[in-house]
C-alpha cells in the first residue's frame, strides 16, 4: 500500500509548514484525523485528486446559507463507536452515538445536493437500520429506548406512568394534609427544618392517626428536621413500581441486544461513510482556507524520469508566516518570483538579503502542494518529488550529542541515501558555515558535482562560500540585497542608530531588495554586504572601518 | 436575608461549592431543584467526578438523585439501565469517571437515577453548555465545583453560590473562611488599564497555583534584582488557583496587587446554622461579607420561603 510520508520536524520547523496546516479547522472527528495524518503525497494523480476535491468542496460552499448549514452538520457529527471491536456489547450510549452520526450524515448529504455527494462518495444504504435506531424517538438528536423497538414495552410503561403518576398523587396529599393540619410546607422538599415543640406535636399528632405519618430527628437544640413517611398504599405503590421497572429492564435490554445485532452487518457502512465524511469535511477546511488565504492549485508536471530534470517556477509566492510577521512588524514583504530548471542551484547575496527566506518559501509552497493543498502563490508550477529534506538550521544538535557541523553532516548523509533511491528536494541553508572556509569549498564543490549527476532530484543551496557549477546543470543566483547608496547615506544627519530593535529591522528592510536575480544580472557581482549590514546593525565605527581597510588591502593583494 | 428566587438562579450554570463535604451542598442543589419545579420550571442538575469509593454502575444510593420528567442529569453511559427515570440520552460523552464515559440524559418520566459527572474540567464545562442549550432547560445547578472552576467560569451564565454549614463551635473559623472566600470571588479583573502603567508597565500571570511558596519566590527575586523595580501586579486564571493564607491574600488583595483573568459572579451564600441564630453568626463577620448571605437554610420553612417574591 502507498503510504504517506511524515513530515520530519526538523523540515517542518524550517518551513513552517505544519505551523501554517495546522489552521486547517475540519469540524468533524473524521475530518481531523485526516488533517493530523496530513504528510507528504508522492503520486500525482492523488494529488491531483486532492485539488480535485478542494475544487468540489469550493462549490458545496458557494452558497452561504448551505455553507453554513453542511458546517453545522459537520460540526455536530460524533465519533462512532470503536467498530472495529465489533457491536456485540453495544449499549445505549453506542446506539445514540450511531444515530446522532447518521442524522447528521443524512441532513449533510441532503444540503450537499447530487453533485457533491456524488464527488465524495457521500452514499448512504442504510436506511432500515437508520429507522430502526429513529423508531419512536420525536427528537434528532436524542435517543432512547421506545416502544416502537421493543412493543411490549408500551403496555409496561403505560403501566409504570399510571404508578408514577399515582404516587406523586399520594405524595401531594400527603403534603397537603401535613399543610393543612400542622402548618407544615414541604413545598417539594425531602425535609423541613421546624422548631422542636412544632415537630413533635405534628410527630404525636401524626402518631394518634389525625394525620400523614412523621419522622423527626434532632437538628440543634431548638430545631428538628421533619420528614413524611410512607404509608402502607405508598409502599405498595413502590413495591409494584420496582416489579414493573424490573420487566421493562428486561424489555429494554431485549430491543438494545435486537439493535445492536443489526450494527454488526451496518458496521462496513459505517467505516465507509466515516471515510467519505472525513475526505469531505478535510476538504472543506482546505477550501476555507483557499479563500481566507488567496491559495491557488498548483500545476504538477510528470515526475522526472531518465534523464529529465525537475523544474519549479513560482509567480509571486507567498511565505505566509513571514508575511504575517512582516504585516505585524508594520515591514515590507516582497513575494518570490523564482524559476528552476535545473538539478543545482546556488543562491548568494547580502547578509539578512532574505536567502533562508527563499528556501524557506520554496520548501513551504512545496510542501503544501504535496500535502494536497492550494499554495499562497499566483502561479506555482512543479512536480512531485519522492521526498523533500533540508540541511540548514540545526536547533536539535545538542539534544542528539553533535555540533552543528555533526548535524549537518548527518542529515547530508541520510538526504544522499534518500537521492539514491528516487528523486527528491534537498534544500541546504549555508551548508558546512561552522567550518574552515577551505575545507568547506571543498565539501560543497563535492555536494554540488553529486547533485548536478543526480537524475531527476533538485538541489537548492543558500551560500557564501563561491562554487563552480557544472555546465548546463546548475544555475547561480543572488539575492538583489543592500542598496549600498542608500545604506550609505541612511544614518548621516541622524542621531545613530536606533536602539529599538523593531524599528532597526524596519531601517534594514527599507534598504532591502528581496528580488531573486540570475547571477550574472546581478551587480555587484559578488560579496556579502557583511560590512555594510554590520554597520547597519550598529557595529562600532572603528571596528567596521577597520575591517574595510583589511578587507580592500585582501582584494587588492589578490587582484594583484 | 432574602430567599432563593427563580429569577436568580433561571438562565444560569449555577455552581454550587462549600467549604467542606457535608456543608450542604447537594442539599442546595436539590432545594433549587424544588424552587424550580414549583413554577413549573425544569433544571439540568451535574455534578464534577463521581467518589471512587462508590464505584459501581447500579448501586449507588448516596448519589441517586429524583427527577421530574424533563428534567435532564449528569450520569455515566453504564448507569443508565439503572436509572428509573426512563432515560434518553441527550448528549455526550463528555470525558469519562471511576464509571465510565459520562452522558447528558433528560428523564423521559419521573423517577430515580444516578448522578456522576466528568473528572475532567473541560469536559464539565462542555456538559453546562450544553444542558443549558437543552430545549425546556431553564438552569443548570452543578453540585460541588470549586475545584472545577477554571473552564466553567469562562461561561458567561455562570453564578457561584456557596454552602455554608456553621455551629457554635466553628463559628468563628467559618466566619473568617467565609471572609476569605469573599476576598476570592472579589479579586478584581485583569485588564490593560487594571494598574498604572507608569508605575508598573506589566503584569506578572502565574501559570498555575499562587501558592505561599511561589509567592515568596516572586519577593525574594525582586528583592535579589539590581533594579529595585516594584513588584507587578500578579494575575492567575481564576480565584481557584489562589491557595494563599488569610494574611498574604489580604496583603496583595488591598494593595490591589492580585487579580484574576477570568472572575466568577458571585450569587451569596447560603448558610445553615445549628443552635445560631442569624444575627449571632452575622455578628462575627465584616459587613460587607454578611450582606453577601443570600438566604438561610433552605429547607427551614420559616427562614426560608421556596418560591417566594424576592
Amino acid at each position: 500500500m502507498r503510504a504517506i510520508l511524515p513530515i520530519p520536524s526538523h523540515l517542518s520547523a524550517f518551513s513552517r509548514a505544519g505551523e501554517f496546516l495546522a489552521r486547517l479547522e475540519p469540524r468533524s472527528p473524521y475530518g481531523k484525523d485526516r488533517r493530523n495524518g496530513l504528510g507528504l503525497e508522492t503520486d500525482r494523480m492523488v494529488l491531483e485528486a486532492c485539488y480535485d476535491d478542494i475544487e468540489a468542496a469550493g462549490r458545496a460552499l458557494s452558497d452561504t446559507v448551505r455553507a453554513d448549514r453542511l458546517l453545522w452538520h459537520l460540526g455536530k457529527i460524533p465519533r462512532l463507536p470503536d467498530l472495529e471491536s465489533g457491536a456485540e456489547g453495544w449499549g445505549l450510549l453506542e446506539l445514540f452515538l450511531v444515530k446522532k452520526f447518521l442524522v447528521h450524515y443524512i441532513g449533510l448529504r441532503s444540503v450537499a445536493g447530487e453533485e457533491t455527494c456524488t464527488h465524495f462518495d457521500l452514499q448512504f444504504r442504510s436506511q432500515d437500520f437508520y429507522q430502526a435506531l429513529c423508531a419512536g424517538n420525536a427528537d434528532a438528536e436524542s435517543f432512547s429506548i421506545t416502544a416502537q423497538h421493543e412493543p411490549a414495552l408500551a403496555e409496561v410503561r403505560t403501566r409504570l406512568e399510571a404508578l408514577v403518576h399515582r404516587i406523586s398523587q399520594r405524595r401531594r396529599e400527603q403534603e397537603a394534609a401535613v399543610r393543612a393540619l400542622w402548618g407544615l410546607d414541604f413545598a417539594g422538599r425531602d425535609f423541613l427544618i421546624v422548631p422542636a415543640d412544632k415537630a413533635l406535636a405534628a410527630v404525636e399528632s401524626a402518631a394518634r392517626g389525625e394525620g400523614p405519618l412523621l419522622a423527626a430527628e434532632p437538628y440543634d437544640g431548638r430545631m428538628m428536621s421533619v420528614r413524611l413517611l410512607p404509608d402502607t398504599s405508598m409502599l405498595e405503590l413502590e413495591e409494584e413500581r420496582r416489579r414493573e421497572r424490573d420487566a421493562e429492564r428486561l424489555l429494554e435490554e431485549k430491543a438494545i441486544a435486537r439493535l445492536a445485532a443489526m450494527a454488526i452487518s451496518e458496521l462496513p457502512n459505517l467505516a465507509y461513510y466515516s471515510a467519505a465524511l472525513g475526505r469531505f469535511d478535510l476538504a472543506i477546511a482546505k477550501w476555507r482556507m483557499v479563500r481566507d488565504y488567496r491559495l491557488v492549485r498548483p500545476v504538477l508536471a510528470l515526475p522526472p524520469s531518465g534523464t529529465g530534470s525537475a523544474s519549479i517556477r513560482i509567480c509571486a509566492g507567498r511565505f505566509i508566516p513571514l508575511e504575517e510577521e512582516c504585516r505585524e512588524r508594520n515591514t515590507r514583504y516582497e513575494p518570490l518570483d523564482f524559476e528552476l530548471d535545473a538539478p543545482v542551484a546556488i543562491l548568494t547575496g547580502s547578509n539578512m538579503g532574505g536567502k533562508t527566506c527563499v528556501l524557506q518559501t520554496v520548501a513551504f509552497l512545496q510542501i503544501l502542494a504535496q500535502c494536497g493543498m492550494y499554495v499562497p502563490a499566483d502561479e506555482f508550477a512543479t512536480c512531485v518529488f519522492s521526498w523533500i529534506d533540508v540541511a540548514g538550521e540545526a536547533p536539535l544538535a545538542r539534544k542528539r550529542g553533535l555540533s552543528a557541523y555533526g548535524f549537518e553532516i548527518r542529515r547530508l548523509v541520510e538526504i544522499l541515501r534518500a537521492a539514491a533511491k528516487g528523486p527528491g528536494l534537498a534544500i541546504f541553508d549555508e551548508f558546512a558555515h561552522t567550518t574552515s572556509a577551505e575545507e568547506a569549498r571543498a565539501l560543497m564543490q563535492a555536494v554540488v558535482e553529486r547533485f548536478a549527476d543526480a537524475e531527476g532530484s533538485m538541489a537548492l543551496f543558500a551560500t557564501h562560500i563561491a562554487c563552480t557549477l557544472p555546465t548546463e546543470k546548475g544555475q547561480m543566483f543572488r539575492m538583489a540585497g543592500l542598496d549600498r547608496e542608500r545604506a550609505a547615506t541612511f544614518f548621516a544627519g541622524s542621531s545613530g542608530v536606533p536602539e529599538d530593535l523593531k524599528e532597526l529591522l524596519g531601517h534594514i528592510n527599507a534598504l532591502m531588495c528581496y528580488r531573486v536575480l540570475p547571477a550574472s544580472a546581478a551587480t555587484p557581482a559578488e560579496g556579502s554586504d557583511a560590512l555594510a549590514v554590520a554597520r547597519l546593525l550598529g557595529l562600532d565605527e572603528d571596528i567596521a572601518a577597520r575591517a574595510e581597510q583589511l578587507l580592500a588591502q585582501s582584494r587588492a593583494g589578490t587582484a594583484s | 436575608m432574602m430567599p432563593l428566587d427563580t429569577k436568580l438562579v433561571c438562565s444560569h450554570v449555577n455552581l454550587i461549592t462549600g467549604f467542606s463535604s457535608g456543608c450542604g451542598k447537594t442539599s442546595l442543589a436539590k432545594a433549587m431543584m424544588a424552587l424550580l419545579r414549583m413554577e413549573g420550571k425544569r433544571a439540568a442538575l451535574l455534578t464534577a467526578g463521581y467518589e471512587a469509593g462508590r464505584a459501581t454502575a447500579g448501586s449507588a444510593a448516596a448519589n441517586r438523585i429524583e427527577l421530574l420528567s424533563g428534567e435532564a442529569f449528569s450520569t455515566s453511559a453504564a448507569s443508565l439501565p439503572f436509572a428509573d427515570c426512563r432515560p434518553q440520552i441527550e448528549a455526550g460523552p463528555f470525558g469519562s469517571s471511576a464509571l465510565g464515559p459520562i452522558v447528558l440524559a433528560r428523564a423521559g418520566r419521573s423517577g430515580n437515577a444516578i448522578l456522576v459527572g466528568p473528572g475532567q474540567n473541560e469536559a464539565l464545562a462542555d456538559a453546562s453548555r450544553e444542558a443549558l442549550g437543552l430545549p425546556g432547560i431553564d438552569a443548570v445547578i452543578i453540585d460541588g465545583t470549586l475545584s472545577r472552576l477554571t473552564q466553567l467560569s469562562h461561561l458567561p451564565e455562570a453564578l457561584l453560590f456557596c454552602a455554608v454549614m456553621a455551629d457554635r463551635a466553628n463559628q468563628h473559623g467559618i466566619a473568617r473562611r467565609m471572609e476569605h472566600f469573599f476576598r476570592l470571588v472579589n479579586l478584581p479583573q485583569w485588564n490593560e488599564g487594571s494598574s498604572d502603567r507608569q508605575i508598573s508597565p506589566a503584569c506578572r500571570r502565574i501559570e498555575g497555583p499562587l501558592t505561599s511558596a511561589v509567592l515568596h519566590e516572586i519577593y525574594a527575586e525582586r528583592s535579589s534584582s539590581r533594579h529595585k523595580t516594584p513588584l507587578p501586579p500578579l494575575v492567575v486564571e481564576d480565584m481557584a488557583h489562589v491557595f494563599l493564607s488569610g494574611q498574604e491574600l489580604e496583603d496583595l488583595a488591598s494593595s490591589h496587587m492580585l487579580f484574576v483573568a477570568h472572575p466568577v459572579r458571585f450569587a451569596g451564600f447560603v448558610l445553615t446554622l445549628r443552635d445560631l441564630s442569624p444575627e449571632d453568626f452575622a455578628a462575627s463577620l465584616p459587613s460587607s461579607v454578611a450582606d453577601h448571605i443570600l438566604c438561610g437554610n433552605p429547607y427551614e420553612q420559616d427562614a426560608c420561603t421556596l418560591g417566594g417574591a424576592a
